[in-house]
């Protein structure tokens, strides 16, 4: 009689389990293992299955493989141009982290300013707000002009994307500090540079992590789209150019390196607010009795 | 027991302050006097939305009166801390230990200050039956442990004089209890001037050694009474009854 839960009768199987989620009693390792299969098995079967119905499909129908190419000839390109798309996939990679970078430094100082300074988050918020309505798409061909053909037009592209979202969540952040809080300081005699930095800023980064999430996402966004516009590397001038030339295996490859870039950024973001913001973590439990 | 007196902690004069807004006018507190002699522990007890938060945040310094004045140890509230001021809701820094939220005040003046600060935290931290939990997040802890360790960062914050503002109102009555009876030691042993603002007729009763009565909006004293009990006779006491009786008598009002 290991696991009286699992072999409760069907009948009472509901009541023991809301039992186990009121006391907070840690699941048996059975139902851990089980419950970790459930989350990654499915989706991996849901997968398998599309990826089966459309090799299926593509044999079936005898698609040429400039309309559609089968899984494995993407995975056989994939193989073969392995050196070409790593060469690639590094240059897009830097495009992002540097444009990254560049956005979210600018969008934490300008948020931090606007904090500061009432005039000028009045004088330049609309215009934030503004220029978000303006496509990308549409400047993408003026940075090509005004800073090359090269790396440094996609970073800045990149970087403009990213730095709205910084700033927005990083100023959000900073007014949304708890009044009492701020008075408490007060009374304790603390500086406003003190209340900034002990209070304030901790305070808000529950609300920049929010925003750095959106951002890496859109930096790489931000950064093929600089490649589509004009650009001699990179994926996104290596899926134009495949594209091109009806090699549509290797267009389905580069999606394939392009994935794990944002991916892989935002799971550094989650494991970094993880790292540096316990607290969340915790006080999104119930508090102990 | 018996506390010293040299002098007026505080002193509240002819006090009145209204808040104006769009939608009309509230008048919240109206010509209120009162004396803190220093070491007393005075409640101030009044119902609920009776203008006791306004007054201790205008003795606090962070709000000012419309006429009247404060004076603390005889001068007017300054920029400069001279009270240390606590709330209903703990306010512990999420993102900062026990140990590093009990040491904010002393931080907050310099780094020495909290280096010295440090072994009369551990001193508390025992007193409090907190150590195991100094290197916890707030988080963690139970409500009674964040507002024990809320009052330990006020008592850190190195000033004589304690305004507490409903501080143990969102506790179970059984861990109010033991909070105060915490309380009632620390202003024993620290010799600390109190403040405390409740509407809890029995807390008033149990703790302090005056009851300044407030009226409902606008708040006006009704009447003081002072308490001679010892503490640890007051939970038997029938004299105690009778004042709890008269006090519900007086804030019930013509139009209770």
């Amino acid at each position: 009689m290991a696991e009286p839960y699992l072999r409760a009768h069907p009948a009472a199987r509901g009541r023991v389990s809301a039992r186990l989620a009121n006391e907070r009693v840690p699941h048996p390792p059975r139902q851990r293992v089980l419950a970790a299969l459930q989350r990654w098995l499915y989706p991996a079967l849901a997968l398998l299955a599309l990826l089966g119905a459309w090799e299926a499909v593509v044999r079936g129908f005898a698609l040429p493989h400039y309309i559609l190419p089968a899984p494995s000839q993407v995975l056989l390109t994939l193989i073969a141009r392995r050196e070409v798309l790593l060469f690639h996939t590094g240059i897009t990679l830097s495009e992002v982290l540097a444009g990254g970078a560049l956005g979210i430094g600018v969008g934490l100082a300008l948020g931090v300013l606007m904090f500061w300074s009432a005039p000028l988050e009045k004088a330049l918020y609309p215009l934030l707000i503004t220029s978000q309505n303006v496509p990308v798409f549409a400047v993408a061909p003026l940075l090509v002009v005004w800073f090359g053909y090269g790396w440094l037009s996609k970073v800045v592209m990149a970087a403009i994307i990213v730095f709205f979202p910084i700033t927005v969540s990083v100023l959000d952040g900073l007014k949304r500090t708890d009044p009492d809080l701020v008075r408490l300081f007060r009374t304790m005699g603390a500086r406003p540079v003190q209340i900034f930095w002990k209070l304030r800023l901790p305070a808000a980064l529950p609300a920049l992590f929010s925003g750095l999430k959106l951002s890496v996402i859109f930096s790489t966004i931000g950064a093929v789209i600089g490649e589509w516009v004009g650009a001699g590397a990179g994926l996104g001038y290596l899926m134009l150019s495949a594209n091109a030339q009806l090699r549509v295996a290797e267009v389905f490859a580069a999606i394939l390196c392009l994935t794990p870039i944002g991916l892989l950024l935002l799971g550094a973001v989650v494991l970094a607010e993880h790292w540096f913001l316990p607290w969340q973590r915790l006080s999104r439990d119930e508090p102990p009795a | 027991m018996p506390f010293q007196t040299a002098g007026p902690a505080i002193e509240v004069s002819g006090l009145s302050k209204t808040y104006r807004s769009a939608t009309g006018v509230l008048p919240v507190l109206k010509d209120v006097s009162f004396r803190a002699e220093a070491g007393e522990f005075v409640a101030l007890l009044g119902p609920s939305g009776g203008g006791k938060s306004t007054l201790l945040n205008v003795i606090a310094g962070l709000e000012t009166p419309d006429t009247g004045s404060v004076r603390i140890d005889g001068r007017p509230p300054g920029p400069e801390p001279r009270i240390a001021y606590m709330q209903q809701k703990d306010l512990l820094l999420p993102w900062r230990t026990v140990w590093d939220n009990v040491l904010l005040a002393p931080e907050l003046r310099s780094r020495k200050e909290r280096r010295e600060a440090e072994s009369q935290a551990r001193h508390l931290l025992e007193l409090f039956h907190l150590e195991r939990f100094a290197h916890v997040l707030p988080a963690e802890l139970s409500g009674g442990m964040r507002q024990r360790a809320a009052l330990m960062r006020t008592l850190l914050c190195g000033q004589e004089i304690l305004l507490l503002d409903e501080p143990f109102g969102a506790l179970d009555a059984i861990t109010r209890g033991r909070l105060q009876a915490y309380l009632l030691r620390v202003w024993r042993d620290f010799h600390k001037t109190v403040v405390l603002v409740t509407h809890d007729v029995e807390e008033a009763l149990l703790l302090s050694n005056r009851i300044v009565l407030l009226s409902a909006t606008p708040g006006t004293v009704m009447a003081e009474m002072r308490i001679e009990l010892p503490h640890h006779e007051r939970l038997r006491s029938f004299q105690l009854a009778l004042m709890k009786a008269d006090i519900l008598s007086r804030l019930e009002g013509p139009d209770g």
